[in-house]
């Protein structure tokens, strides 16, 4: 992306605060608290359960104690039962001992040796038994070691009801726990005995089945040196041995720490854009702050939509307060709303000039300014044309200029055509100059010869001093009229034009004979009213015919002159004008323009002064009419001036 | 007015130039008429020196106007010697006013009558007498001092400012023996008695335009 360097006020003002900079880490942090929550709780439940465990563990264990310790209790109250009824007196005591039932069921339980003893702690009898018990109430129990033994003891009565021996009952540890049912533990735990010095007496570990959870030992009560161990086979299990737990925290983790890198992601494109969104606003906004057109867009009702800082200023008005505004505008000047509506509904219906159109408006201040306004449609993304745009350009300055040019270039024109007059005045004081120079002078000449003659009649004197005072009258009066026209405006009269080429073809007819041309006149029959300065009029007629003259002086086949007057009928007959033509055929204009030919001092004679065409063209255009030069039909030149018709109103009939 | 006297016209057009030429024939001057500049310029040329006489110059004229005729004619020297009369056509006062100011006698409107042309010539063919012999002593001044050598002249124009014979050798670097005998010759030469005929002669040359460096007109 190429970056936009702007200048410090023009960069985007977009700042992102803290909190939205780091709002992409939000999904990461709730993942970690989750998680970190559901293993406290998980923590939590599992010391509850380890607890209860415990707690199961300690009571089976004092159950296990209870049941041996009330089969010890049973088995003291059957020895007491022995004792009770011992057969004293009897002749062979062992024998006697050893038929009694309650013996003979306590050999078959538990005892390995009855002793009885006196008072004196003599053996008065023993009774032993001779196979192992072959009863085994607990099949899974085996025994490591046998041969810890423990007896009870129970005090034998005599009739008087005095202590006359004990009777002893020995009993092997190991039986006794292999005779107690103790097949509910045995599912739960691996039960083991450990006797004082830590060897395993009895237990029902196997190898197929392995314990898992903590052991619990307990020193059993009534047993001298014996501990109980439990040890469980179901561990109780921690959370964190629990993969699907441990997969669904893991996942759960992940899936926050994706969310945030992806929305960090995503923010940072936001901001990139966001950023380029802004640069480009920026962009446009001083684009169109320093442009020097006016811009507005309206929409298809014309309701103000947007204006471009230039317009404001162009107007007066603010931003804000010609946004939404319909027309009429408040910048229409108020004498020309009426105007303005009208082409404002004109503009709005598609009828503005693509090439732009003036108009006038008048800035808050009251001052008008002159804008040309250029309509474009404004065509929104699917096409549709929703309104307008229009640029506007501030022509006030340039107006002005052109109406003081203008009136500069009037000025100009007035100066060139006083300034031409004179030229005009000084070429026609020097045409009548010399000749009257000579007539001067050889009229002089002759008055002084005529006094030196004798004899001469003094009335030929006087007639030849009128001759010079005349003459000399004549250039006075020449000159006095060059200096009035130098400084004063023709005079205009109405005169007929066909009257005016008369006067100069008369005067112009011994130029003409000189040349060998021969003259075509074809007049209007009629006269030919035009409002002219005749002297000016009659200069530039006299001009071309002898221009014409000069053009076919010495022409083969004799040259042709040919002069004509006619009514041109423009726009219908409504302005009428007349034309008059000078035809030569001598050699054409050969590719001169009428502006070369009228530049002053630009002459094709050798002897020509080159102010002649320059003035006529003068001449003819300050009488509104023009100077027109082109190839005649037939070869040679052809000089046209038009000038406009006063009233005519028998010309039509008769043209 | 002496009969070696000239008047040469000149006009382009025939008519007005044949007229005067009549007029001022009949007045009895001798007149000599040409078409234009240059054919006027080429017999100025021809004739023997010095020209006699004055010059009547048409201002408008092809393709020489007068003004430039008479350009011409004052770089050929004769602009103090022969006056000019220009022939205005027009009354155009700028040009006039400036070819009075580069010498011209006068200037007459055209159509001129004869009382106001004929005094006019009169008086300037007076005031050509004046000129041609202020011209010849100009020129015999401008001769002799030619003829003098580059010291001559330097001990001339040492004694035209009074400086005493002493002054001069010193400032030259030459005896006072070789100044008085440069001194004899330049009084021979210009035909001065003293000093003060001397600064005359001297104020006289410089006055006229004379080149009075010690090398003017030296080859």
């Amino acid at each position: 992306m190429p970056t936009v360097q702007f200048p410090q006020a023009l960069r985007p003002k977009y700042q992102e605060s803290v909190g939205k900079r780091y709002f992409w880490l939000l999904p990461g942090v709730l993942a970690l608290v989750f998680v970190a929550m559901m293993a406290l709780w998980a923590e939590f439940n599992d010391a509850q359960s380890r607890n209860v465990y415990q707690q199961t563990l300690m009571s089976d264990a004092l159950s296990v104690e209870a049941q041996l310790t009330a089969r010890q209790d049973m088995e003291k109250v059957r020895l007491n039962d022995v004792a009770n009824r011992v057969p004293v007196g009897a002749a062979d005591p062992s024998f006697a001992l050893a038929r009694m039932p309650e013996v003979v069921a306590g050999l078959d339980r538990l005892w390995n040796r009855l002793v009885w003893l006196d008072a004196n702690h003599q053996v008065v009898a023993r009774v032993e038994r001779k196979a192992p018990i072959s009863k085994n109430a607990s099949e899974e129990l085996r025994i490591h070691s046998a041969g810890q033994a423990d007896h009870y003891v129970a005090a034998v009565l005599d009739a008087q009801g005095v202590v006359s021996g004990k009777l002893l009952a020995r009993f092997d540890i190991t039986d006794l726990l292999r005779s107690t049912d103790l097949v509910w533990l045995n599912r739960r735990y691996e039960v083991n005995f450990i006797s004082e010095l830590g060897e395993v007496i009895a237990t029902t570990a196997s190898a197929g089945k392995r314990p898992l959870g903590t052991s619990y030992e307990k020193p059993l009560a009534g047993f001298k040196d014996t501990t109980l161990r439990l040890t469980p086979f179901d561990a109780t299990e921690s959370w964190t041995q629990h993969p699907k737990t441990l997969a669904l925290l893991g996942g759960l983790l992940l899936l926050g720490l994706a969310a945030s890198v992806l929305t960090r992601h995503e923010m940072r494109l936001v901001t990139r854009a966001n950023a380029e969104t802004q640069t480009e606003v920026a962009w446009r906004q001083s684009m169109e702050d320093s442009a020097l057109v006016g811009l507005r867009a309206r929409d298809a009702d014309g309701r103000v939509l947007y204006v471009n800082k230039t317009l404001c200023e162009m107007v007066g008005y603010s931003r804000t307060e010609l946004v939404g505004l319909m027309p009429p505008l408040p910048f229409w000047p108020p004498d020309a709303v009426d105007d303005m509506m009208a082409r404002n509904l004109k503009t709005l219906a598609g009828g503005a000039p693509k090439t732009g159109f003036e108009t006038r408006w008048r800035h808050r201040e009251g001052q008008l300014i002159d804008v040309m306004i250029f309509e474009a449609r404004l065509v929104n993304a699917k096409g549709i044309h929703i309104g307008w745009m229009g640029s506007i350009i501030d022509i006030s300055e340039r107006k002005r200029l052109e109406e003081k040019d203008r009136l500069h270039g009037e000025t100009l024109a007035q100066h060139a055509r006083l300034n031409d007059m004179g030229l005009l005045a000084s070429e026609l004081s020097h045409e009548l100059n010399q000749p009257l120079t000579t007539i001067l002078s050889y009229s002089a000449g002759l008055n002084m010869s005529l006094k030196q003659l004798p004899g001469i009649d003094p009335d030929d004197i006087v007639a030849m001093s009128e001759i010079v005072r005349h003459a000399g009258k004549a250039g006075e009066i020449v000159n006095w009229i060059r200096r009035q026209a130098s400084r004063s405006e023709p005079m205009r009269k109405q005169c007929d034009l066909n009257a005016v080429v008369a006067d100069v073809l008369q005067l112009r007819k011994r130029h003409i004979q000189r040349a060998n041309a021969k003259l075509v006149t074809d007049l209007l029959p009629v006269s030919a009213d035009v409002m002219v300065d005749r002297i000016g009029i009659e200069q530039v007629v006299s001009n071309l015919v002898r221009n014409a003259a000069d053009a076919v002086n010495g022409q083969e086949g004799g040259g042709v002159i040919r002069i004509a007057t006619q009514v041109l009928e423009e726009h219908g007959g409504v302005r009428r004008s007349i034309q008059m033509t000078v035809a030569d055929n001598g050699p054409g204009l050969q590719g001169r323009t009428i502006d070369m030919l009228c530049t002053t001092f630009y002459s094709t004679k050798s002897d020509g002064m080159g102010l002649g065409l320059g003035i006529c063209r003068t001449i003819i255009d300050s009488h509104g009419g023009c100077l027109v030069a082109e190839e005649a039909p037939g070869g040679g030149a052809q000089f046209k001036f038009f000038l406009p018709l006063v009233h005519a109103p028998d010309i039509r009939e008769t043209t | 007015m002496t009969n070696n006297q000239t008047i040469y016209l000149c006009d382009d057009d025939a008519g007005v130039r044949e007229g005067l030429t009549y007029l001022l024939k009949k007045a009895g001057f001798r007149v000599i008429a040409y078409g234009s500049g240059p054919e006027l310029l080429a017999a100025v040329d021809a004739a023997p020196k010095p020209v006699r006489g004055l010059f009547v110059l048409d201002g408008r004229m092809d393709p020489m106007s007068g003004t430039v005729v008479h350009e011409h004619l004052r770089a050929k020297g004769l602009g103090n010697r022969n006056p000019v009369i220009f022939l205005s056509g027009h009354g155009d006062i700028p040009a006039a006013v400036s070819a009075m100011e580069k010498g011209a006698l006068s200037f007459v409107e055209k159509p001129h009558t004869e009382e106001k042309l004929l005094p006019l010539i009169l008086q300037a063919l007076e005031l050509e007498e004046k000129w041609q012999v202020a011209a010849r002593r100009r020129d015999f001044l401008r001769s002799m001092w030619e003829s003098l050598t580059v010291r001559q002249r330097q001990i001339a124009l040492h004694k035209a400012e009074g400086e005493l014979t002493k002054v001069t050798s010193d400032q030259l670097g030459i005896s006072d023996r070789m100044v008085e005998e440069h001194w004899v010759k330049v009084r021979d030469k210009l035909g001065v008695d003293t000093v003060a005929a001397l600064a005359t002669t001297i104020a006289e040359l410089r006055s006229s335009g004379a080149d009075l460096s010690v090398d003017g007109g030296l080859p």
